[in-house]
């Protein structure tokens, strides 16, 4: 078995989940009962660094996500995270687009710090974010 | 230097206001101007000379055809131009610095009399200061023509009534007009976000090259809390800031750990035409 087709993520195109994905949903839906995704309690825009600050601050890339609100009492908060703070890098991995934040919400990382890379007042500071679970929707 | 008496000011105010009429015009109808410069500058309300052509009869009854040089329906102001020179212009004041409570005169032709002046008291100034509300009693007819200070020095153009008093555009907003600006601008891309305790802040996402935020060294990344002192409150708040400055505009803003917050004087530039 190489995955599980299912027509539900594309109208277009049939896809598979991959078998990697789908033991590793199993086994966690068998042993916890549900699916747990990060969360780090923050609304982010993708934003264009401006290539003085980019090459000053020496980023790999021309680009970040902006911090636009911060969920109270949320991970990021518990970090000192702020709105208009711009996360460059998680875990030293650059982020130039929210798909990029994506990564670190894998359920591999609820309960684990996380190194955020944030441009704050146009210089380069570190917080560590303790990746909380994502809070399940009230059935 | 002797003070003049108020009916002298009233005088060389009615003599600065004119009439102006739509051409090809209805024989009511109509609103009034003021003489802006001598050379035959007149400024009115867009709603009054909307066409391209208007006439303008001056207060010793000698009428001329203008042209109109210049509209901003969003300001509703009009630059209108006559071939006349030596004409007995205002002298324009600082709205800026309108305080309420004081004394104003508002001169038009409202109802076909001409020259007609009213007073009354500067009652609030509205959307920081985007107008100057008096509760002088105008009329139809008033539309463009003058609201001065005790002085005579006009402070707004008559534009509206609403709710009893009169509404005028602040003179400081004629005088951007006639620089040709559409109004002024930071030179920002902002995102407004909600604050705790209901404040309101506005994000900048952008700065742009040359601009004046970015003359004023403000950042990405920086949150604007406030202008001259005060918080924002809501959505409409810079922008009525930005509009009813003068040159320089004191914004208050966070920037970094937000220990303190930070002020800056921003000179502000004409809005800078887009590219379609």
């Amino acid at each position: 078995m190489l995955g599980i087709a299912t027509s539900g993520l594309s109208r277009i195109a049939g896809l598979a989940v991959p078998i990697a994905t789908v033991n590793r949903v199993v086994e966690e839906l068998l042993t916890k009962g549900h699916i747990s995704r990060g969360y780090l309690g923050l609304g982010l825009q993708p934003i264009a660094i401006p290539d003085a600050l980019a090459k000053e601050l020496k980023l790999t890339g021309p680009g970040g996500v902006i911090t636009l609100s911060v969920e109270p009492n949320g991970p990021a908060e518990r970090a000192g995270l702020m709105i208009g703070d711009i996360l460059v890098a998680l875990n030293g991995k650059p982020i130039q687009d929210t798909d990029d934040v994506q990564s670190v919400l894998e359920p591999g990382f609820v309960g684990k710090p996380v190194k955020a890379t944030l441009v704050r007042g146009g210089a380069l500071t570190e917080a560590s974010i303790t990746v909380g679970e994502r809070p399940r929707r009230a059935e | 230097m002797t003070i003049p008496g108020f009916g002298e000011v009233s005088e060389s105010l009615r003599r600065s206001t004119v009439q102006v009429q739509q051409t090809p015009g209805r024989a009511q109808g109509g609103g009034s101007g003021i003489i802006w410069s001598g050379d035959g500058l007149i400024i009115t309300n867009a709603h009054v000379a909307h066409g391209s052509q208007a006439k303008v009869s001056l207060w010793d009854g000698s009428t001329y055809d203008a042209s109109v040089l210049n509209r901003d329906t969003r300001r509703d102001l009009a630059s209108l131009k006559i071939h006349a020179s030596g004409l007995p212009a205002a002298t324009p004041g600082n709205s800026s610095a309108l305080r309420v409570g004081e004394l104003v005169i508002a001169v038009g032709n409202p109802f076909g009399f001409i020259g007609a002046l009213t007073t009354g008291v500067v009652h609030s100034l509205p959307g920081r200061q985007r107008w100057v509300a008096a509760d002088v009693r105008l009329a139809p007819g008033n539309s463009g023509g003058p609201l001065a200070d005790a002085q005579g020095r006009v402070i707004g153009i008559n534009t509206m009534i609403a709710g009893g008093l009169a509404l005028a555009v602040p003179s400081n907003a004629v005088a951007r007009f006639l620089k040709g600006e559409s109004g002024p601008s930071l030179g920002v891309t902002l995102q407004p976000v909600p604050l705790r305790d209901g404040a309101f802040g506005f994000l900048l996402l952008k700065v742009d090259l040359g601009s004046a935020a970015e003359a004023a060294s403000l950042m990405i990344g920086d949150l604007l809390i406030g202008a001259a002192s005060k918080p924002f409150a809501s959505f409409d708040d810079l922008h009525a800031a930005v509009e009813s400055s003068g040159e320089t505009l004191d914004l208050q803003f966070l920037r970094g750990d937000r220990r303190a917050t930070r002020s800056t004087a921003v000179r502000l530039r004409a809005r800078q035409p887009e590219a379609a």
